[in-house]
């Protein structure tokens, strides 16, 4: 009788245990890429994409771009000047895309993939390689305007609430002469209460 | 003796009429607007609520320059509170194919009663069509 009453004893401790871990069980779904994220108030994906389109929209309407003489640009760096880390290439990425896409601009290569250019330029000079086909030393295409920018934030808080300022900048300059010939800024304010 | 000056008058009073007449309206420029046939009805087809937001389209008007589609989008907030809702354009081809680049959630504030204009351009010369959609 008693080793029958500690064998149900264990069986609904078991039960009790499978239910609160079925309980705790975190459901995965897949969500919509472009939805408005508000988890919190880092950097997040709603405003990578929301500045990225912004600035890529600006600068389709600039005379550089709008003339339709598909100006060859290279992407510099984006001065991450805000206390959180932002893969600030990420949004780079994002407006060479969008522009790649529109059609009316070329990107040279880029600092940051001119090591991987130059290795793969000097692999074909091998003889493993059909010299009348391989790439010559010496063809590469400068660009003629670079784009550079800068992001910032303005961070305040009291008890109750706390607020995030974000401003993006990006600019076009003409390599040849120096000249700023396109700037836009984006901002965007978040708030948690 | 008077009545060649006053011929004049009514003629270039009626010329007046005729050239203001004939300017389009700021929606008239939208594509599709022909076949909506009014600024209501294009608004019907161009503008869709999703989850049902307390806003309504007031005016909507199109330029294109560059190849690019120019829009300006009037919003009224209809409630005498803020309201926080998300918006995007989808961007169509000119035989009604959807263009890729399929774009970010917007969060727009609105002040109680705001007028606010949304405003963006194509993504390229082969968007030709478009159609915003305003969720809560």
């Amino acid at each position: 009788m008693h080793i029958r009453i500690v064998g149900w004893s264990w069986l609904v401790v078991a039960v009790l245990a499978l239910g609160v871990v079925g309980g705790c069980s975190k459901q995965v779904r897949y969500g919509d890429p472009k939805s408005v994220e508000t988890v919190n108030l880092d950097f997040g994906s709603t405003d990578l994409q929301v500045i990225a389109e912004a600035m890529t929209r600006s600068l389709l309407q600039s005379p550089m771009v709008a003339q339709g003489s598909r100006p060859i640009v290279t992407v510099q760096d984006v001065k991450n000047k805000t206390s959180e880390y932002i893969d600030t290439r990420a949004i780079t990425d994002s407006i060479r895309a969008e522009l790649l896409k529109s059609g009316r601009v070329r990107f040279a290569v880029d600092a940051a993939g001119m090591d991987e250019q130059i290795d793969e330029l000097e692999r074909q000079q091998s003889e493993y390689y059909d010299e009348t086909q391989s790439a010559e030393i010496g063809n590469m295409v400068a660009a003629q305007y670079r784009l550079q920018g800068s992001i910032i934030s303005i961070v305040k808080e009291n008890d109750r609430i706390k607020d995030v300022y974000y401003k993006f900048n990006l600019q076009l300059w003409n390599v040849r002469n120096g000249l700023l010939e396109w700037s836009d800024e984006k901002d965007i304010r978040k708030t948690e209460s | 003796m008077k009545s060649p000056v006053y011929s004049l008058m009514i003629a270039a009073v009626l010329l007046a009429g005729c050239k203001s007449s004939g300017e389009p309206k700021p929606s008239e420029s939208c594509p599709g607007f022909e076949e909506a046939g009014s600024t209501s009805k294009l608004e019907q087809v161009k503008v869709r609520y999703l989850d049902g937001p307390d806003v309504r389209v007031a005016q909507m008007r199109c330029v294109a320059s560059d190849d690019l589609l120019r829009i300006d989008v009037d919003i009224i907030n209809e409630r005498p509170q803020e309201q926080r809702i998300a918006y995007r354009f989808e961007w169509f081809e000119s035989n009604g194919m959807s263009v890729d680049n399929e774009e970010a959630w917007k969060p727009l504030l609105l002040y109680p009663d705001q007028v606010k204009t949304i405003r963006t351009v194509s993504p390229g010369a082969d968007a030709q069509d478009f159609r915003l959609v305003i969720k809560r």
